[in-house]
């Protein structure tokens, strides 16, 4: 009977071809080309949209000088400050809900009402509350953040396998020994999830605070191009942005392989 | 291994709703005894076993073995119970490693109870990457891992598809007859319960109560499928399926 072994992990369920890769190589290329042409054809466009030259040139400029680094910096420090406590924050929340009917019946209408409240309009108040440095923009990630991490956490323990529980408790496994065996390795798969949604949630929520006020990052050196309608320069901090973002994620995703390892489809990857 | 007497003295088990599961429940085990139970769904089976492993609390009763409140068992599931972040072998590992093994020794003795289950080559794969039959065989493996003085399983083949479950029964079945231990049988399949037990107790609608109790004089060792031809066979079928209550009506 052990022929019959292995299900899913044949090789045609291996990697997925080169194809699909190539193409998105070839769209970015295509898009890249066409917005040079239409900026260096079109008079006065170059101003209006700048150019895939433009904004080269300029990214080597400001990584020179200093100028990338400075704003880079802060950006990242409130990304990374508004995911993490965003994490705990939802964690800690999310286990408490889960846990608690009392406290899930008491905090529900708070977390659903947080939920829907569009969070980047609360940007203006904490910067008047928290300052223009680092710590505003890290609580207004944080409040964007922590809503989904508190949602697929308590999702996740909900959805634990019962028969797992019921299994180690037959083996007479303690309440330490039923964390690490059986709960933890429930949530990491959604904690993964929430954290890759997570990641551009708290990049948003950084790069809001900065247009509100702040006196450097990656927001700030768009609104300061913007005044003096530098188009490359705004231009050029988007696409810094767009790379932390898939920088983070690709990160993620990868920790993601090491740590779900168990599952059939992250084998096939 | 010591002998196990599983007694129950007007057990009232109720769920989270305050309807009882089970009620008044009594039966004992002898050692080496294969005890089948079947009834209707909803007539509390899973929760008796469940309170003979100690997992839902009884309102009122006991449970006793022969060497105490206290014993070890081994519960095999509808669905195999895995964990599936862990492997075959690492599965195994944990309900030695949950009952005070060293690390190497219970490394050692899984690679043996693999054997003994046939799947030594499965060790470090994962369940999802094992079929059916064999997850059932690891969850097996992992039950008989600590030695357990006691079998609980709860429609533990039910969920295999027909040809699966001759194998893993018969598998089970050879299993025992090597080390004589004791098992309590879930089932809502009459045929399954005649084939393998050596007593099948019938219960009632739920809250449940035992109604009544068939021996199964069949030879050993049996076959899970071929001792469904065994002379008798027929007889002792037709009377666990007239001592089950009728169904109930349905009314919605």
């Amino acid at each position: 009977m052990s022929e019959e072994a292995v299900s899913g992990q044949g090789k045609t369920a291996g990697r997925p071809s080169v194809a699909p890769r190539l193409a998105s190589w070839l769209l970015a290329l295509a898009l890249i080309v066409s917005w040079q042409i239409v900026a260096s054809t079109i008079p006065g466009m170059s101003a209006l949209a700048s150019s895939p030259l433009l904004v080269v040139e300029r990214l080597i400029a400001i990584a020179g000088n200093g100028d990338l680094w400075q704003n880079l910096l802060p950006t990242l420090e409130e990304t990374f400050g508004g995911l993490l406590l965003g994490l705990a924050v939802g964690i800690c929340g999310g286990v408490l809900m889960a846990r608690s009917r009392f406290a899930a019946s008491m905090l529900d209408p708070y977390v659903i009402g947080i939920n829907g409240l569009p969070r980047v309009a609360l940007g203006p108040f904490f910067v008047v509350w928290f300052g223009i440095g680092i710590l505003s923009k890290v609580l207004l990630a944080v409040s964007i953040v922590f809503v989904v991490v508190l949602f697929n956490t308590r999702e996740g323990i909900e959805s634990i396998d019962p028969d797992l529980v019921d299994a180690l408790r037959s083996m007479r496994a303690s309440r330490w020994q039923m964390l690490r065996h059986v709960t933890i390795p429930s949530l990491i798969p959604w904690l993964l999830a929430a954290t890759k949604i997570g990641i551009g949630l708290a990049l948003t929520g950084a790069v809001v605070g900065e247009l509100v006020g702040a006196s450097a990052g990656l927001g700030w050196y768009i609104t300061n191009s913007l005044n003096v309608i530098d188009m490359t320069g705004a231009v050029t901090a988007l696409l810094v942005m767009a790379i932390i973002a898939m920088v983070m994620y690709y990160a993620v995703l990868l920790i993601e392989r090491r740590l779900l390892v168990w599952r059939p489809q992250e084998r096939a990857r | 291994m010591t002998g196990v007497s599983v007694r129950y003295r007007q057990r009232g088990a109720r769920q989270q709703s305050g309807v009882p599961a089970v009620s008044d429940v009594s039966f004992s085990v002898a050692p080496g005894e294969f005890v089948a139970i079947v009834g209707p769904s909803g007539c509390g089976k899973s929760t008796l076993l469940k309170a003979i492993a100690g997992l839902v609390p009884l309102t009122s009763g006991h449970v006793t073995f022969g060497s105490g409140p206290e014993t070890r068992v081994g519960f095999v599931f509808q669905t195999d119970a895995l964990l599936p972040w862990s492997t075959a072998s690492g599965n195994i590992e944990l309900a030695l490693r949950l009952a005070g093994a060293s690390v190497t020794a219970a490394r050692k003795r899984a690679r043996t109870l693999l054997a003994h289950v046939g799947l030594e080559n499965a060790a470090e794969l994962f369940p999802g990457q094992l079929s059916g039959g064999m997850r059932k065989r690891v969850a097996i493996a992992r039950a008989l891992a600590y030695d357990p003085a006691l079998f609980l399983m709860d429609e533990s083949f039910s969920a295999l598809d027909a040809q699966t479950r001759i194998h893993v029964g018969n598998f089970f079945l050879s299993l025992l007859a090597e080390s004589q231990q004791t098992v309590v049988f879930v089932t809502h399949d009459i045929e399954e319960a005649v084939a393998l037990a050596d007593r099948v107790l019938v219960m009632s609608h739920g809250p449940g109560r035992i109604e009544c109790e068939i021996a199964v004089p069949l030879p050993r060792p049996r076959d899970y499928h071929a001792s469904r031809f065994a002379v008798g066979f027929d007889d002792l079928q037709r009377r666990v399926w007239k001592a089950l209550p009728a169904p109930r009506e349905v009314d919605q």
